[in-house]
């Protein structure tokens, strides 16, 4: 398959002549010059597998997914129920639950494109970005205070973070996301928001946490992070001797070390006229002294080895690359090269990263490791070439390859193991009892902000307010060190405060236990990126559920907001509840339990004089139930 | 001997055990009907009720000082006196090798050794506490391990897998054996460190969700470690709802979660976390007495070093908090020392004796301490403690450096044990003159394992859980791999 250089797709002829480099940028020249590993081998078009059930394919995914099945004599779930489905897509594309209305809609219509829909208006959502940058932040270990003793705060590094939930809710080509991540400076100049964009997006490269000493240790965390994010492998790890199971060398290390201490990053802004007209600051890079590094042997910065040459990974690159441009760091190549539509690795991380949001399992389970040392090939690998062309040649757009992937057959089954008619049996074949060929969709637990912004949502707590700052808001700059004048303790009293979706609260490096709710449901740390989040289980989660005054306050908000309906009988009042706490209508024998558990609860409350109090009581006590259980923070 | 006042429920049960002096037999008798009978089908209804070992146990509970960093083992508890005698010359070995591909001249010892106990057994300056308990430990000189990194010799310290994500050793006792007290985790940490994926170390992995650990404090590599003194367990008593009320919130919750469990089918995620709720619900009565040492004599105070503000106090707590866990019947403890803001652990590749010596004095009081009074409390026995890093440190000094430091080393190191079943005062294994690589007896991460396995009665062959096709274990986690149980350290 012949595919168009992907920066042809995003720069006009002019910007490609003001922004190509003098040479063309490296590539392979053969494929026999690369190791046998298949990630670093670009991906391959197959034409679609052949299956038996023909009727159940939707999309031609499907076709791979089942084929696999098939050939294990394995029969896929059958589909999710709407209901299910709604809220299964609703959180996955914008970590929130379905709101009532919708789920009525949404049942009631019978349209064949019922769910296209909604896969369209839940894309058009601003909270679509807000969700998705919420994962790429884990991706780029964003942070708002750079950690450390100090803790100073990046005072604008909220401003990338908007930027990445603009880029998302504006379906920005990946690749273009990618060079103005890597080169956002060095690429040509444009109208008032091309300039915001391009000068905003490098700052993620800034987020290195404090135990950054040298200028070397910097473009490791900068080389670790980016490779790891963009091409799953990280290159950091050969810097003081070569990989010992990656086939990466120190040289390769250094070769990108280069290119990015020619680049000046250090807690650096720029200032920037927005769209508006406003004037600000952004974290930034911009060149600087451009030249090669000499090895530091064994890591030791006192016995200087070779100088070597700014230059790609050979695995990936090749052996003879066409020499970086002498007078540039090289970043915009290294961005150039890795938006190549023939790159073997930037479209399939970034395909399998989609993937393994929808299906809480990556096709490549480790989504931040495709080298030798990953322990297992992808489940599917045909699969995901087929996404990452599919990727490319819908000009990157990530917006449509969700699309894709939700109107999969593969995605709408039911999460269920035992089959419906037959509800005694246990499905699970010894052949995949882990499902890693898809025969069922996977249950997965919300995440922490998930939990967060669903309690605030549920109760009408949340404040839709996008965008901003605390730090800003407190007036501390990139010097106001946090351990000084009680400013940490500033932040803490109002951090509670910010009743915006959870991506808005600042992210204080030192001090991640202070957002306790998202603390205990394993949002990650900061320090390294982070691809996969952890799910854990435990006693402190359930206590925080039983009696935090967070979670009772959200209980009361939602108690209130119930009452408050006239004209509605108490089981259509339940309905109302089921209906926006766990996304469906609550079966007659939920409601027979649900009301017993009511009037058991005001009749419990002797002590209460107050019938009104009574009651607000009962219903705070149940909604809280439902906070509490595992359907509320699963999603089949 | 010291006896605290005996908590309400489980703890006069298990005085009754003590007592009836059959406590072990009883488990081994009910090991043996156990062996009789088929799989267990109560284990998803009840994942962490008590479960009898595979053959009699010599521990019950294990406390594992976790010391990250990798602590020097020629500076602490492997004399070597040729290292002092040739001092900053060429190590004279054959297959020397650094971890960066050279290694340094010699660096002598920074601290003198002397001889304690009845043992004799050396033990240098930085640890005078743990030196005179040395007849209650038994050293395991000839550990070695695979890697050099810290983070994936963490990792198969912890799970037997330098990559893969697997179960944590405590995660492991706690599948095998159950809690004892139905009224707290069965496997709690004590300041475990959360940077740097660390927490990844102490994953139940693919293990139902019951037997992961439930943490308590915290230590953090990037600001100053909050003190132990404000640990607490959170969140254990609702504003307003009665208690008798929330069971019965709870009952209506669980009710819920079966009747979908039982439509949808096994979760072994859900079934954890059902339980979750009901450990909680006990938690609220039973966690918070166990932060308040009020009843504890200032003499057990002193002990540990919890009495006054100082170096120890932060530890001193931790092991002291530690030895209530499992006089409580808590399975699993692990405490950890871990980097704080000054400093990165044990990892001293600058100014050793500088760090180590900080160290060194935060960790030796408590920890023998909690041997002193674990074993006045006749719960040495049965109590395991194990103590160590991720690996040791170069005998030669740190090339790149040159100031004062050691480089990592994992080709010859250090770990102790004390009480539950091994013996004191013995040496086992060595490396050679030089303590540069283990010669003698060789243990590895897997013999470790199978080795405290073995100690609480359970086959580290026999551990296992299907996981996929595999039959998961501990000692296994790459293809190939077994582990030794150390027969010759038990008493």
């Amino acid at each position: 398959m012949k595919h168009l250089l992907p920066w042809l797709l995003l720069l006009s002829v002019a910007e490609i002549a003001a922004a190509a480099p003098p040479t063309p940028p490296p590539g392979r020249t053969a494929s026999d010059s690369l190791g046998p590993h298949w990630s670093f081998q670009p991906p391959v078009a197959t034409p679609l597998p052949a299956v038996h059930n023909t009727s159940w394919l939707r999309q031609p995914i499907d076709n791979w997914i089942l084929a696999r099945l098939e050939s294990q004599q394995l029969v896929p779930a059958g589909p999710a129920d709407k209901a299910t489905l709604l809220r299964r897509a609703t959180y996955g594309l914008t970590g929130l639950p379905p709101a009532p209305d919708d789920i009525d809609v949404f049942l009631a219509d019978d349209a064949p494109d019922a769910f296209a829909q909604i896969v369209d208006r839940l894309l058009a959502s601003h909270h679509y970005g807000e969700q998705w940058a919420r994962h790429w932040l884990d991706v780029v270990r964003y942070a708002d205070t750079l950690g450390g003793t100090a803790n100073f705060p990046f005072a604008n590094a909220y401003r990338y973070r908007d930027y990445v939930i603009a880029a998302f809710n504006k379906d920005k080509p990946f690749a273009r996301f990618v060079q103005e991540l890597v080169a956002g400076d060095l690429l040509p100049a444009g109208d008032a928001e091309v300039e915001a964009d391009r000068l905003t997006g490098p700052g993620a490269l800034l987020l290195g946490p404090y135990i950054l000493n040298s200028e070397l240790d910097a473009a490791a965390d900068q080389i670790g992070m980016l490779t790891r994010a963009l091409v799953g492998i990280d290159v950091s790890c050969s810097r003081c001797h070569d990989h010992p199971i990656e086939p990466l060398t120190t040289e390769d290390f250094y070769g990108l070390a280069g290119i990015f201490t020619s680049t000046e990053s250090k807690r650096f802004e720029r200032q920037l006229v927005l769209p508006g007209g406003e004037t600000v600051q952004v974290l930034s890079v911009k060149e600087g002294t451009v030249k090669n590094l000499r090895m530091q042997r064994g890591g030791d910065p006192n016995d200087l080895g070779e100088e070597i040459p700014r230059r790609f990974p050979r695995i990936l690159a090749g052996d003879t690359q066409p020499p970086l441009s002498a007078t540039q760091s090289g970043r915009l190549e290294l961005a150039q090269w890795l938006t190549r539509a023939d790159h073997p690795l930037t479209a399939r991380v970034i395909a399998n990263r989609l993937w393994q949001r929808h299906f809480s399992i990556g096709l490549v389970a480790n989504p931040d490791n495709f080298g030798t040392s990953a322990v297992a090939g992808p489940s599917n690998q045909h699969l995901l070439d087929w996404l990452a062309l599919h990727l490319v040649e819908r000009t990157w757009s990530l917006k449509s390859l969700h699309r894709t992937i939700l109107l999969s057959a593969s995605y709408q089954q039911s999460s269920r193991i035992l089959r419906a008619n037959d509800a005694r049996t246990n499905a699970v074949p010894t052949s995949d009892p882990t499902n890693r060929l898809l025969w069922r969709q996977n249950r997965r637990r919300l995440e922490a902000e998930e939990i967060r912004d669903t309690l605030l949502s549920i109760s009408g707590q949340l404040n839709p307010v996008m965008g901003g700052s605390l730090l800003a808001k407190l007036g501390l700059g990139n010097s106001a060190e946090l351990k000084k004048n009680g400013r940490l303790q500033q932040v803490v009293d109002h951090y509670q405060k910010i009743l915006q979706r959870s991506i808005y609260r600042p992210v204080i490096r030192t001090e991640m236990h202070m957002a306790e709710l998202l603390d205990l449901f394993d949002f990650p740390g900061r320090d390294q990126m982070t691809g996969q989040r952890q799910t854990s289980t435990n006693a402190p989660q359930a206590l925080l559920l039983m009696n935090s005054p967070f979670v009772l306050d959200q209980a009361h908000h939602t108690t209130v907001a119930l009452l408050v309906c006239r004209g509605i009988d108490e089981s259509e009042r339940l309905q109302r509840l089921y209906l926006c706490t766990l996304g469906r209508a609550a079966e007659t024998e939920e409601v027979t339990a649900a009301l017993r558990y009511l009037a058991e609860r005001e009749a419990n409350l002797v002590e209460v004089t107050n019938a009104a109090a009574r009651r607000t009581q009962a219903w705070e006590s149940l909604c809280q139930a439902l906070f509490m259980l595992n359907e509320f923070i699963y999603l089949d | 001997m010291t006896k605290s006042p005996p908590a309400a429920g489980w703890l006069s049960r298990r005085e009754l055990l003590q007592k009836s002096s059959i406590g072990f037999g009883q488990l081994a008798l009910a090991s043996l009907l156990a062996q009789q009978q088929p799989a267990r089908a109560d284990r998803q209804a009840h994942p962490l009720a008590v479960r009898p070992p595979q053959f009699a146990p010599r521990a019950r509970s294990v406390i594992f000082c976790f010391m990250q960093g990798g602590p020097s083992h020629v500076d602490t508890f492997d004399y070597k006196p040729l290292l002092t005698r040739n001092n900053n010359k060429t190590i004279p070995l054959a297959n020397v090798d650094g971890n960066h591909g050279r290694t340094g001249k010699i660096l002598k010892p920074f601290w003198r050794f002397r001889k304690y106990g009845q043992s004799g057994i050396e033990v240098s300056d930085l640890f005078p506490h743990i030196g005179s308990c040395v007849d209650d430990i038994c050293f395991i000189n000839s550990m070695y391990t695979a890697g050099a990194s810290h983070f994936p010799e963490q990792m198969r310290l912890h799970t037997g897998s330098d990559r893969l994500i697997r179960p944590t050793l405590g995660s492991w006792v706690l599948y095998g054996l159950g809690s004892e007290n139905e009224n707290l985790p069965g496997f709690i940490t004590i300041c475990p460190c959360y940077n740097f994926g660390n927490i990844t170390l102490l994953r139940g992995a693919f293990l139902p969700s019951a037997y992961q650990m439930v943490p308590i404090g915290r230590s953090n590599a990037i600001s100053p470690p909050p003190s132990f003194r404000d640990a607490q367990f959170r969140h254990t008593q609702h504003p307003y709802q009665s208690r008798s009320w929330q069971r019965k919130q709870l009952d209506f919750v669980s009710a819920m979660n079966r009747r979908k469990l039982d439509r949808w089918g096994p979760d072994t995620e859900l079934e954890g976390r059902i339980a979750s709720f009901e450990t909680a619900f006990r938690m609220q009565a039973a966690a918070p007495p166990l932060l308040d040492y009020t009843n504890e004599t200032s003499e057990t105070l002193q002990l540990y070093g919890v009495d006054q503000p100082g170096p120890t106090e932060n530890y001193a707590r931790q092991c002291l908090l530690a030895r209530r866990l499992v006089e409580r019947g808590v399975r699993f403890v692990e405490l950890y020392h871990a980097p704080n803001s000054n400093d990165s652990g044990w990892d001293q590749h600058n100014e050793l004796a500088r760090y180590h010596a900080s160290h060194a004095r935060e960790v030796d009081q408590p920890i023998a301490a909690l041997i002193t009074d674990l074993k006045r409390r006749g719960l040495l026995d049965e109590t395991l403690v194990v103590w160590g890093g991720e690996f040791g440190r170069s005998p030669g000094d740190e090339v790149t450096s040159k100031r004062g430091g050691r480089d990592h080393h994992p080709w010859g190191f250090t770990f102790w044990m004390a009480g539950g079943g091994v013996k004191g005062g013995l040496k086992y294994g060595r490396t050679d003159d030089y303590g540069y690589h283990a010669v003698e007896n060789r243990v590895n991460f897997h013999d470790l394992h199978a080795t405290i396995l073995h100690l609480l009665g359970l086959d580290h062959r026999q551990l296992t859980f299907q996981h996929g096709a595999e039959q998961a274990r501990l000692t296994d986690a790459l293809n190939g791999l077994d582990g030794n149980v150390l027969h010759d350290i038990m008493a």
